[in-house]
Formats: C-alpha cells, sequence, structure tokens
C-alpha cells in the first residue's frame, strides 16, 4: 500500500497474470477445435452427401470433396484450418455462400443482446427475491419466493417458451411469437431463457445473504447504529457478493447454451440457431466457427470472473 | 449513593427466547445499575444470560426467537424501552456502543478497518469525508496501533487478533460514549494481548470517564479491573458487591464454587481441579425453588421448595436461603 511505485509493481502483476491466462486460453482453443474437427470426422454424415443428390455422378462428388479440401489428409485439414483462423479467415460456409465470419458476427450482435438481457434479467429477479426472502425469512414472502424459485428451476426452458408462447402469444395475443422486430419480441426469450437462472440465483443469494447476516459484523454493524437496509446493502450483500459472482460466471455460460434452444424455437437468428442449422447439414466451416467462438468467449468470461472475485474480496487479490 | 450517579439502571428486565422446545427465560428479571465512570463486571458461566444483559441494553436481541417482556432500562435517566427504533439507533455507537468477543470475525472483511470506524463517525455527527478520515486516524493512534496512516488502509485479515480487538475498540469509542460494553472482549486473545487489551480499556476510561461493562467468564479478568461484581446464574443475578466482598467473602454457594475452580499456582502438583457438579438447568422447564438447588452442596428442604429472594447484605446482595434464615428466621 501507499506509494506510487509500489502501485505500479501491482499493476505489472496483473498485467503478467492476464498474459500468463492469455497463453493458457490458446491452448484451450488448440485442444477445442481439435476435438471438434476429430468429432466431426468421426460421427456419420457427410455435407457433400446433403449438399448433392443421391445419384450424383461420382465425378461431381470428387470436384466438392475437392473444392471444399476434403480430399486432403486429415491433418494438414486441420493445419489448413488453424493457419487460416490464425489470420482471421475462418473460410466460407458450405450452404450460405459468405464468409463465416460474418455470419459469426451478425448472429453474435443478437445472442448476446438476447443474451445479456436475459442475464440482466435473471440477476436482477435473482438478487432481488433471494435477498427479500432473507430478509423475511420463515415468513411467507420466503415461502412463496423460494417456490417460484423452484419452479423456474424445475421447469424446462423449452417447456417454458413453448407455454410462453400459447398463453401470451396465442391466446392472450400480448406479445410476439417469434423474431426480434420490435422490443416487444425480446420479452418473452429473455424470460424463458432467464428463468432457470433466476430461479438459482434466488436460492443462491438467499443462502448466502441468510449466512452473511448471521455473521459477527453484522451485530458489529447494528451495534455502530448503521441503519438497517444500509447493513444488508454494506455490509451484508458485499460480502454476500463473493459466491453470486461464481454462480454469475457459470450462468452466462449457460445461458449462451439455453439460447441455442429459446433461438430455434423463437425463430431468432442467433448464434445458437446457426449452430444448430450448420450441425442438422454438417457445415463444418460454420460448425469450427461457432465453437471457436464459444470457447473464446468461455475462457473470456473466466478471466473476467477471476479477476472481479479481487476488486470484490480483498483477501483474494493477484499476489 | 445518589441517583444521579448512576449511567445505567436496569429493574426487573425479563427477556424470554421463544423457541420450539418452549418458552425459555433467558432473563428472569435481573436489577442492577451502572454508576458513571465505574467497571462493572459481570461473572458467571455460559448460558447463565451475561450476552443477553448486553444485548437487551443495546436492544439487539435477535428476534426472533427472543423478546423483552418486561422490565426497565433507565440510562441517562430515559427509559430506553420506550424508544422507537430510530432513537435507539441513534443511541447505538454514540452513547452506549459494545465490543465483541471474537475479533476475527467482528469486522467486515471487504472493508478497510479506517473505512469501518469512519462509517460510525458519520453516521453520528455531521462531519465532512476529510475530517472523518483525521477522525479514524486518530483513533487509530488512541488505541495505539503503530503506523496508523498506513492502518487506515488495510483489511482485517491483515491485522493480528489483537490489533482487530485494538479496531473493534477505535470503532466502539469513535463518538465518545458514555457506556462501554465489553462482551467477552479478551477470551479470544492469548495472555499477553489480553493484559494489553484490558490494559487499553483502562487507561481510555480514565481518559474518557465513561462507564464500562465487563462482561466475562474469566474471574481473573475481573479481579483486575471491576470494582462492583455481577454474579448471573440461570438468569438471574445471585449475588452482587464490591471486588473485595465477592473476593474476599463470597456468600452464594455459586459464587464460591466459581472461585474454587480458578487453579492458582500455590495449588500443590497433581491437585485436582475443583469442579461444579451438575449442569445449567434447562431453562425452559419450569421450576420449583432455588435454580442451583442441584448442584449446591448446602442444599436443605426448603431450597427445593422455596425459591430465595434477594437478601441485603450491607455490601451488596445475595439470593440465597441461608442468609435470609439469619435476619427473618420462620
Amino acid at each position: 500500500m501507499g506509494g506510487p511505485s509500489q502501485f505500479f509493481r501491482k499493476d505489472l502483476t496483473m498485467l503478467k497474470y492476464i498474459v500468463k491466462r492469455c497463453g493458457q486460453a490458446f491452448i484451450v482453443l488448440i485442444g477445442v477445435t481439435l476435438v471438434t474437427f476429430l468429432l466431426l470426422n468421426v460421427i456419420p454424415g457427410d455435407p457433400v452427401a446433403v449438399m448433392l443428390d443421391k445419384n450424383a455422378s461420382p465425378q461431381a462428388v470428387e470436384n466438392l470433396r475437392h473444392e471444399w479440401g476434403l480430399d486432403q489428409p486429415l491433418p494438414v485439414q486441420y493445419v489448413n484450418f488453424v493457419l487460416d483462423a490464425l489470420r482471421g479467415d475462418l473460410g466460407n460456409s458450405y450452404f450460405e455462400k459468405m464468409p463465416v465470419l460474418d455470419m459469426l458476427v451478425s448472429g453474435l450482435k443478437t445472442t448476446l443482446k438476447l443474451g445479456g438481457l436475459a442475464f440482466v434479467f435473471s440477476a436482477v429477479a435473482g438478487l432481488f427475491c433471494g435477498t427479500i426472502a432473507a430478509v423475511f425469512h420463515g415468513k411467507w414472502i420466503d415461502h412463496f419466493m423460494m417456490i417460484l424459485a423452484m419452479l423456474g428451476i424445475s421447469l424446462p426452458v423449452f417447456w417454458i417458451a413453448i407455454v410462453f408462447q400459447i398463453i401470451f402469444g396465442l391466446q392472450l395475443g400480448l406479445l410476439p411469437i417469434s423474431g426480434l422486430k420490435s422490443w416487444t419480441g425480446y420479452i418473452l426469450p429473455t424470460i424463458a431463457l432467464g428463468s432457470t437462472y433466476a430461479g438459482s440465483m434466488a436460492r443462491l443469494v438467499r443462502t448466502n445473504v441468510l449466512e452473511a447476516i448471521s455473521q459477527d459484523y453484522v451485530k458489529t454493524a447494528r451495534s455502530k447504529g448503521v441503519r438497517e437496509w444500509a447493513v444488508i446493502l454494506k455490509h451484508v450483500m458485499r460480502n454476500a457478493a463473493i459466491p453470486i459472482v461464481t454462480l454469475s460466471g457459470t450462468q452466462i455460460k449457460s445461458i449462451l447454451t439455453g439460447s441455442m434452444i429459446i433461438e430455434t424455437i423463437f425463430s431468432i437468428s442467433g448464434i445458437g440457431k446457426i449452430a444448430i442449422n450448420a450441425i442438422m447439414v454438417r457445415d463444418i466451416p460454420v460448425i469450427q466457427g461457432t465453437v471457436l467462438y464459444t470457447a473464446a468467449l468461455f475462457v473470456l468470461i473466466n478471466l473476467c470472473i477471476d479477476l472481479l472475485y479481487g476488486v470484490i474480496d480483498p483477501r483474494v487479490r493477484v499476489e | 449513593m445518589t441517583e444521579k450517579e448512576k449511567l445505567l439502571e436496569v429493574k426487573d428486565l425479563h427477556t424470554y427466547l421463544y423457541l420450539e422446545q418452549g418458552i425459555s427465560k433467558a432473563l428472569d428479571g435481573i436489577t442492577f445499575d451502572i454508576k458513571k465512570g465505574e467497571t462493572l463486571g459481570v461473572v458467571g458461566e455460559s448460558g447463565c444470560g451475561k450476552s443477553m444483559t448486553a444485548l437487551s441494553i443495546m436492544q439487539l436481541v435477535p428476534d426472533p426467537p427472543g423478546k423483552i417482556v418486561s422490565g426497565e432500562i433507565r440510562f441517562q435517566g430515559e427509559n430506553l424501552l420506550g424508544k422507537s427504533k430510530k432513537e435507539m439507533r441513534e443511541i447505538r455507537g454514540s452513547r452506549i456502543a459494545m465490543i465483541f468477543q471474537e475479533p476475527m470475525t467482528s469486522l467486515n472483511p471487504v472493508m478497510t478497518v479506517g473505512k469501518q470506524i469512519e462509517e460510525t463517525i458519520r453516521i453520528h455527527e455531521s462531519v465532512s469525508r476529510a475530517e472523518a478520515k483525521k477522525r479514524a486516524i486518530d483513533m487509530l493512534k488512541l488505541v495505539k496501533i503503530p503506523e496508523p496512516q498506513q492502518r487506515y488502509h488495510e483489511y482485517p485479515h491483515q491485522l493480528s487478533g489483537g490489533m482487530r480487538q485494538r479496531v473493534m475498540i477505535a470503532i466502539a469509542l469513535a463518538c465518545h460514549p458514555n457506556l462501554l460494553i465489553c462482551d467477552e472482549p479478551t477470551t479470544a486473545l492469548d495472555v499477553t494481548v489480553q493484559a494489553q487489551i484490558l490494559k487499553l480499556i483502562a487507561e481510555l476510561q480514565k481518559k474518557t470517564g465513561m462507564s464500562v461493562m465487563l462482561i466475562t467468564h474469566d474471574l481473573g479478568v475481573i479481579s483486575q479491573v471491576a470494582e462492583r461484581i455481577i454474579i448471573m446464574y440461570a438468569g438471574r443475578i445471585v449475588e452482587y458487591g464490591t471486588r473485595q466482598s465477592i473476593f474476599a467473602n463470597p456468600l452464594h454457594p455459586y459464587t464460591e464454587a466459581l472461585l474454587k475452580s480458578v487453579p492458582r499456582l500455590s495449588d500443590e502438583e497433581g491437585k485436582e481441579l475443583y469442579m461444579i457438579k451438575g449442569m445449567v438447568p434447562d431453562l425452559t422447564k419450569e421450576h420449583r425453588g432455588c435454580l442451583f438447588a442441584e448442584r449446591c452442596p448446602y442444599t436443605e428442604k426448603r431450597c427445593l421448595e422455596e425459591e430465595p429472594e434477594l437478601y441485603d447484605t450491607g455490601s451488596g446482595c445475595v439470593c440465597c436461603h441461608r442468609y435470609g434464615k439469619r435476619g427473618n428466621d420462620k
């Protein structure tokens, strides 16, 4: 603590840590792409067979295989993919006839918007319900919140999505059930996607707030004459936040995975839908691209979460 | 003793815990007072109601399950039990402050110690941020923490147990309270640090003229600092008197037994330590007679049937039939 030189040194250790984590991330990405590549070549299904008619001539098949580079030995195919990817070129989609990168960027925008909204929804709803339940521990409102949370966790995402579509879209006619033409289109997919995490968040928040509330330092705060809401916000919540941040990390990742289902149900052209379509038709460059993007995003989220710990909890600051 | 000298008066205080097993009479009619500038020691074994007394005065009894059922707590002439939540909050931390047993867990781990001292000051007094910071550093100096400027920015985990308890004292004294309640302030510390902390509290008491209520189960600690002593047993006060009278001439069989169970250096080698037989009674059950009767070496028939009253002994009071008999023998 103290002088500027020491502060600089602290910044430097932080930088070193980030560089080290990026190095590890590179290895992870190589591993992920390699496994995907191997799996794509092991599982049955052939993009050429999807593209061409069953009765296509062997010559036509051969031409197409050559055009897509599938006639080369597997190690060469993989090395080519990696080298191109390093240059920022993820190849062209077999079927969409456009660069995979462009597809990813446009899909990413939609997915991040939807995922972000779902995350904010689940975090806000979870924090609010969990804190209220803990503060009114044992009262009816606590039981009500926990039943709600239990429903959120137990009901599958696709079921909630379909029921929402039927009730709010078809029967009440209040909200659109597909596409994202206006802001109202976001409401149903956001809630459907976020409900599971709102539920688990609420339960975790409740547990942690209850634990923090019974700590000695809360007694100290009260004995100092701190207002009850300030006790909760300043003393309880910041201590309860540590495990909540951990859950947030896994939640963001689960939301991104869950968006594949939600995007398909609500016909939203996000990255999830692109990935599902690509898998159906064995569009190898697109599959590789989406996997690479997802892996990179996960690595980035993990790094952010780890850095965030240090901000919240002075005891785990990077040494 | 005139009324004016009394800072705190507790009269017939009942605090009950409403538990699933039944109602536990954690405090069953206790009466005592604390005079200005004095140190009152409160002694008893675990679960006898020492901490409950402190929490009742602060009105921080956890509810549920606890509730102050009846009685009166007069502080500087005002009845605290008639105060609103807001009024109580203004008293806590400014006029009555409290320090706790566990310095390891009593400080918020994610706030710097400086900020935690500052918080008290800023709640009770309208001072600027810079002024509050200056005063927080002064408080760290006052409790003899070396390098207060640096320590201000440190977190509790960077300090030792003794240091943390000093910080707790700094927080408690930041707004110059009239009464400092110390709930086992040295129990979690090792003996040398214990002595330092007690010395510090005594010094600060001299400096500020505040009263101290020192709760402990350690008779050694009490014998060093308390002027008057209350002995509690099962939610009641069984004896109170001056330090001299309690240590030189304990009246209640429980006090006697407590003093006997303190190990002494003069004891011969291999001597077994005295132990009070039996257990503290279950306070959720109805009792007849004296609560200590089952464990008392002097129990008579009367002790099992009649509840003893507090008898004046001249230098204090004692709650035992043995002393009542002398005055009003039936």
